[in-house]
């Protein structure tokens, strides 16, 4: 046996883990291949195409006001929308997992529709109940805030479409909280205020921030619920991933492919800040 | 200030801790949808003293023990800390510390932030200078043995070693009693040990009141002061552990405390009757009719026929530390086991009399 391990060693030396699991080489070929055709390939095609613009070419698509206008609408909102979505996710995977109630299944159930819903579908349905003369909508004409058709609606789409990520990624967690250690806590004197901020939130941090890339990356990239609540004015509500679509329609290739890498770009940099943050975070909670 | 507990003064010397309290349950009863876990418990313990709560699982002594911390509470009676009545404190206010069976170490928080966490947790006015709480954490991982592994976490530790960290952190906010709930229960038996010896150490060095509970009969023995057996949510008995060990007080506390074999009998006229022969038993003044005689196989020794209670060799084999020998008693199916030094030899078949170092006789139920 341990001669076969080590005529295999020389084969892939530095990634090779001894493993009582067969299959090392073809579990991490088919990755490396999967990775390849479906994300690798197509971006490398992206930033290929975008690059006969050039440097300064890039630069001048991102400097258009315009584009940098829709550009900090869709990441501005959708930073916003992640983080107000990992706030009330969290909340709600807290009610559904602590609390026994009449139809908990129903509304656990519920948390996941935003991902099987058709996205067009969820637009035309929020802008009808925000719209001014809408069901919420109407609530606030009086008092002269619009909803629909700015980025308010633009922010409440976001929310809409990332939340599931943001419950589902911290619910198991917080399934597995120890009672004990509440306990522990108070018997150490603390307040119920100081055990939920020292005991409880603590080790979730790493999970909200998973949740909370995925909803960013979700609603970074949202077209079709976003494009019937937005009103798509350009300057105010018009969001990148739209003005794609319209340089698409106009055969502008190039300047499509320059905004989309730019937001390629400005994404990765955002997800991997985020990574990085909860990288740090699993090691300063413990997570060893 | 201390009541010496009887039996164990002298043999046992606890400087009682300052600010500890004894306590002091009355009446307890606690009902879990509509099933009773406790009823009617009374119970004072001293200060300074350590008392084990022992009883079978289900017997409610975990709820009882939590009943006194505050996690739970009493559908009726009261819980007294000193004089003061603690039935209505918060587990907050009640000052004491507890120690769980799986330790509820805080994950995220190193073993030195564990132990700061009660003193840190105080109010800004009440909370001692950072340079303080790390002395105090300092002493403690002392006194624990752990000193050097302040900057682990958890995750890092071995199971004794978590206990220890909470049970240091259990003593840093001072605690008025301190109570322990299964502490050794989720460790394997050489380290049970161990940490037997080292508890009832630092109990000796610190002097608080302490309560721990457990299902070992040894470890109750051989660590505590006293010993509350329950049973059913009922206390059967309370007293050292000679006392429970040499007078149990019911045929179940008789059985919890080790192997024991029963011989059903007749006392009639001031004698014992076994099958209408009478034994050479004394029935110390047990009430007339059907009884039952409770054998320890430790307390019982072989001898001729014609003396003690008549049997039969059933079997016997050899054992390294002698022969273990199986009795079959006259005039019954009940069979007892008893140990015999290497020299003593018997054939299977032979009568011999069993002599009883105590009978203990309780009336059949």
């Amino acid at each position: 046996m341990a001669a076969v391990a080590t005529a295999r060693e020389g084969w892939l030396p530095r990634f090779r883990q001894k493993s009582v699991i067969p299959g090392f080489g073809l579990a991490f070929g088919y990755t490396l291949v999967y990775l390849g055709i479906i994300v690798l390939i197509p971006l490398g095609g992206l930033i290929l195409r975008a690059s006969g613009i050039g440097l300064s070419g890039l630069w001048n698509v991102a400097t258009d006001p315009r584009v940098a206008g829709a550009l900090k609408l869709s990441f501005g909102t959708a930073l916003l929308a992640a983080v107000f979505a990992a706030v009330f996710g969290l909340l709600i995977a807290w009610v559904l997992t602590r609390y026994r109630f009449p139809g908990r299944r129903l509304i656990d159930a519920a948390v996941d529709l935003p991902f099987a819903l058709p996205t067009a579908v969820a637009g035309i349905a929020l802008s009808a109940l925000y719209a001014q003369n809408g069901l919420i909508g109407s609530i606030f004409a009086p008092y002269g805030i619009k909803i629909a058709y700015t980025p308010v609606g633009i922010f409440i789409a976001l929310v809409f479409v990332s939340v599931p990520f943001t419950v589902r990624t911290v619910q198991p967690l917080i399934a597995e909280i120890d009672r004990e250690q509440e306990e522990a806590s108070a018997t150490l004197g603390a307040s119920r205020a100081q055990t939920i901020w020292r005991v409880l939130l603590p080790p979730l941090i790493p999970a909200i921030l998973t949740g909370l890339a995925l909803a960013f990356a979700r609603a970074v990239g949202e077209y079709g619920s976003v494009i019937f609540i937005a009103g798509n004015l350009p300057y105010i509500s018009e969001i990148a991933p739209l003005l794609i679509v319209i340089k698409l329609e106009e055969f502008d290739y190039t300047g499509a492919t320059a905004i989309a890498t730019l937001m390629l770009a400005i994404s990765f940099s955002i997800l991997l800040l985020i990574n990085l943050i909860q990288a740090w975070s699993r090691k300063r909670f413990g997570y060893v | 200030m201390q009541t010496p507990s009887p039996g164990v003064a002298g043999t046992r010397s606890a400087a009682v801790q300052a600010g500890t309290v004894g306590i002091r349950v009355s009446g307890i009863g606690k009902e879990f949808r509509g099933s009773k876990a406790l009823d009617g418990v009374d119970l004072a313990i001293h200060p300074g003293e350590l008392i084990a709560l022992l009883g079978p699982s289900g017997s409610g002594k975990t709820t009882l023990l939590r009943i006194i911390a505050g996690l739970e509470f009493a559908t009726t009676g009261s819980v007294f800390f000193g004089t003061e009545d603690a039935t209505h404190l918060t587990v907050q206010q009640r000052r004491v510390g507890f120690v769980f069976q799986h330790y509820a170490l805080f994950k995220h928080l190193t073993v030195a932030d564990n132990i700061a966490y009660g003193l840190s947790v105080r109010p800004r006015k009440e909370r001692p200078p950072q340079a303080a709480i790390r002395r105090k954490v300092q002493e403690l991982l002392e006194l624990v043995q752990l000193d050097g592994l302040d900057r682990r976490y958890p995750a890092q530790l071995s199971g004794g070693q978590r206990q220890r960290v909470a049970l240091a952190r259990a003593l840093a906010v001072e605690p008025r009693v301190l109570l322990l709930d299964e502490p050794f229960g989720a460790l394997d038996a050489k380290v049970r040990k161990d940490l037997r010896r080292w508890l009832r150490d630092i109990h000796d060095r610190t002097g608080h009141t302490t309560i721990f509970v457990t299902h070992d009969q040894d470890e109750a023995l051989e660590l505590a002061d006293r010993v509350a057996i329950l049973a059913n949510g009922r206390l059967e008995q309370v007293g050292t552990p000679d006392e429970i060990y040499e007078k149990p007080a019911s045929p179940f506390v008789l059985s919890f405390l080790g192997d024991t074999v029963a011989l059903p009998v007749e006392v009639k006229g001031g004698k014992v009757l076994l099958a209408g022969d009478p034994l050479d038993v004394d029935p110390e003044g047990a009430a007339e009719g059907r009884a039952t005689i409770y054998l320890r196989p430790n307390e019982v020794t072989l001898a001729p026929y014609g003396t003690g209670i008549p049997g039969i060799i059933a079997s016997q084999r050899r054992t390294v530390n002698g022969r273990r020998v199986e009795v079959r008693v006259a005039f019954s199916d009940v069979l007892i086991e008893v140990e015999v030094p290497a020299e003593q030899t018997w054939s299977v078949n032979d009568r011999v009399g069993l002599h009883l170092r105590k009978a203990r006789l309780f009336p059949a139920d």
